[in-house]
């Protein structure tokens, strides 16, 4: 599903380089359950970033779903997020001035289905979050738990093969935060990959498989649900 | 693939953001449209034909202040002397200068009785036998005057019982018919119309009786008078530097003004028009600058503010295209309800010009025209603003929260 290899990263900013990914080696198989820990500013929301297309590498390459990422154009990048991944925000980053309904919508939009698909399309995932009832609402009159459940919605709905998440529960109390996990592990069950950024060891826990950053680096950690780690630092061990 | 609704829809939950700039592009249509219209009228009455040679003929002023001078003789002298004058083809005194804003004019019937005669208003230029060929005109029908049909008006009642009329005033007194040997009337004297010219202005260029103009071979002696030189284009200038001097040279108890071409004396004339032309294409150019930078700069601003927003959209599979397009669309929006309403806008103004200072309707062609450019200035103010928007980097929906 996801092979990266000898991935680098480097920020120039005007006076530092920061080498946020150093000959990163990662790869995740179709199906899996994937958090990824790791103390702040060791480049997990970069690893997240270029997963998702959102940024792109200085070095190595990227296969997603069988194909190299490197060299694509603008469109090709854009269409293979829309097609492929699903993404999932710390903040929900709905937009604020269209409804639920509206904001399922915006992906489908750019994939460019009928009107008829959209519709059932929307529905059906705003029903999968316990929503349908809700879709003229605007995210500013839903509370947190709710907004990332539209925004779980607005990922799933165009049927993504991978869905990434930065921190989904960074910003719920602990309650809602389980609410969204058991969302995400039914979403995984029914066979959409999902890699997880996250701060909390408990949720991290429940992942089939547990990746740690640092500095810039993978430290594979593999919990299988059976309960046996693991501590296999140097490559993937799951294929 | 059209996504209008959902950005209607996002801009219609934030109308306060946007009334602003949709009355500002409103008012700007309204104006526009209608000083546009304005000054199109403006320019076409200033580029009228006027029928005349104008940088050919050239006028000036003679005012006798002497009782003993004998005006008539003097004049006739006058005419003599200027036509020896190299360079000038033909002269005659006269009682008026066209296009100069002063003059006479006298009201003509078609008959006799005054119940149930058309009538019209002209202008009446009076000068020698030969005033249709010092103003160059070609005699359309009829006749132009003979020598022995001049008369000189002193205190003896004299009129002249011929008349060249235009085609404009003939038309108003003879609609039906051929005007050339009726008579007209602006006493009872009949006075017959031996000749039709095809134009000629008179001295009032805003006046309704403006093409309507009459010509008669008279001198109405009186102690300011006024003479009209026609001249070969390249002796203009040396004649004017002249010709004061010599008929000081001629006879001094008087004053003569300086010579003008009708050219000066136009646009001296249609100043306040000319004026009135540039003001109005300053104000639209600053309104439509204004309008520019208006909603270039809420472009600017709603993608600032809208930085997670892009960058989400961008996340979620929008193109760099896609984003540009949105806030193309968006202004494209914004200016369609500014249009809606200066449309209204527009006609309401108009109406109000129409009824307090006698403007015509408003043709729809200005309306349009003005809406396609206000909607092209707008795209292309918003075309960098939006390409910013397009640049702006998709990593951005996970970095800031
Ligand atoms: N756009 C950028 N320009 C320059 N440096 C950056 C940029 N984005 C991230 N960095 C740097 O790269 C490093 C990794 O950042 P990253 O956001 O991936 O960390 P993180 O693991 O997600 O941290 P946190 O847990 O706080 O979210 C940090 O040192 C950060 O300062
Ligand atoms: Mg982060």
């Amino acid at each position: 599903m996801l092979v990266m290899s000898g991935i680098n990263k480097v920020y120039q900013t005007e006076q530092v380089q920061t080498h946020a990914l150093r000959e990163f080696n990662l790869s995740v198989a179709e199906g899996e359950f994937v958090a990824v820990t790791g103390p702040s500013g060791s480049g997990k929301t970069t690893f997240l970033n270029i997963a998702g297309l959102l940024e792109n590498i200085s070095s190595g390459d990227y296969q997603l779903d069988g194909q190299s990422i490197v060299g694509l154009s603008d469109r090709e990048l854009s269409r293979l997020r829309n097609e492929k991944i699903g993404f999932i925000f710390q903040g929900f980053n709905l937009i604020p001035d269209l409804n639920l309904y509206e904001n399922v919508d915006v992906p489908l939009r750019y994939r460019g289905f009928s009107n008829k698909e959209r519709k059932q399309k929307i529905e059906h995932a705003l029903e999968t979050v316990g929503l349908s009832a809700r879709m003229k609402h605007l995210p500013s009159q839903l509370s947190g738990g709710q907004q990332q459940r539209v925004a779980i919605a607005r990922a799933l709905a165009g049927e993504p093969k991978f869905l990434l998440a930065d921190e989904p529960t960074g910003n719920l109390d602990s309650l809602m935060a389980k609410q969204v996990m058991e969302l995400l592990e039914n979403i995984n069950k029914q066979g959409t990959t999902i890699v997880m950024v996250t701060h909390d060891p408990e949720l991290a826990r429940r992942a089939q498989r547990n990746i740690q950053i640092v500095d810039g680096q993978l430290c594979d950690f593999t919990i299988y649900q059976g309960g046996t780690v693991n501590n296999d630092t140097d490559k993937n061990a799951v294929a | 693939m059209l996504n209008i609704s959902p950005i209607f829809n996002a801009m219609m939950r934030n109308k306060s953001s946007i009334i602003l700039i949709v009355m500002q592009i409103a008012l700007t249509l309204a104006i526009v449209s209608n000083a546009a219209f304005i000054i199109k009228e403006r320019i076409d009455t200033m580029q009228r034909d006027s029928g005349l040679p104008e940088t050919q003929l050239i006028g000036f002023d003679v005012y006798f202040y002497d009782d003993a001078v004998n005006i008539a003789n003097q004049l006739l002298l006058d005419q003599q002397k200027l036509l020896e004058v190299p360079g000038v083809i033909e002269a005659t005194p006269i009682n008026q200068i066209p296009l100069s804003g002063s003059g006479d004019s006298w009201s003509f019937r078609n008959q006799l009785e005054t119940d149930g005669a058309i009538s019209s208003g002209a202008g009446v230029f009076i000068g020698n036998y030969n005033i249709a060929d010092v103003f160059g005109h070609t005699i359309a029908q009829g006749r132009n005057f003979r020598p022995d049909e001049f008369v000189i008006r002193d205190n003896n009642g004299n009129v002249p019982k011929v008349t060249i009329i235009t085609q404009a005033l003939a038309d108003e007194l003879f609609p039906e018919s051929n005007a050339v040997g009726k008579f007209i009337y602006s006493t009872d004297i009949p006075i017959q119309v031996i000749g039709i010219i095809d134009k000629m202005q008179g001295s009032w260029v805003h006046s309704s009786l403006v093409e309507k103009t009459a010509l008669m071979p008279m001198i109405n002696v009186k102690q300011f008078m006024r003479f009209i030189v026609r001249i070969e284009p390249k002796e203009v200038n040396q004649v004017i530097a002249s010709v004061q001097e010599l008929l000081l040279a001629l006879e001094n108890r008087r004053v003569v003004s300086p010579a003008e071409t009708l050219i000066e004396k136009k646009e001296r004339s249609y100043q306040s028009d000319k004026l009135m032309t540039n003001m109005l294409v300053v104000i639209i150019t600053v309104l439509v600058f204004i309008t520019a930078l208006g909603i270039a700069g809420m472009t600017i601003f709603n993608v600032n503010r809208r930085q997670k927003q892009i960058g989400t959209r961008r996340a979620l599979g929008a193109s760099r295209m896609e984003i540009q397009r949105y806030f193309m669309t968006e202004s494209a929006l914004i200016a369609g309800l500014g249009i809606v309403i200066g449309v209204v806008l527009a006609l309401v103004l108009n109406n109000y010009l129409m009824t307090y200072f006698s403007a015509t309707s408003l043709s729809l062609n200005y309306i349009v025209t003005t809406i396609v450019g206000i909607v092209l200035v707008i795209e292309f103010a918003v075309f960098w603003p939006a390409r910013k928007a397009s640049m702006i980097s998709p990593a951005i929906a996970t970095r800031s929260v």
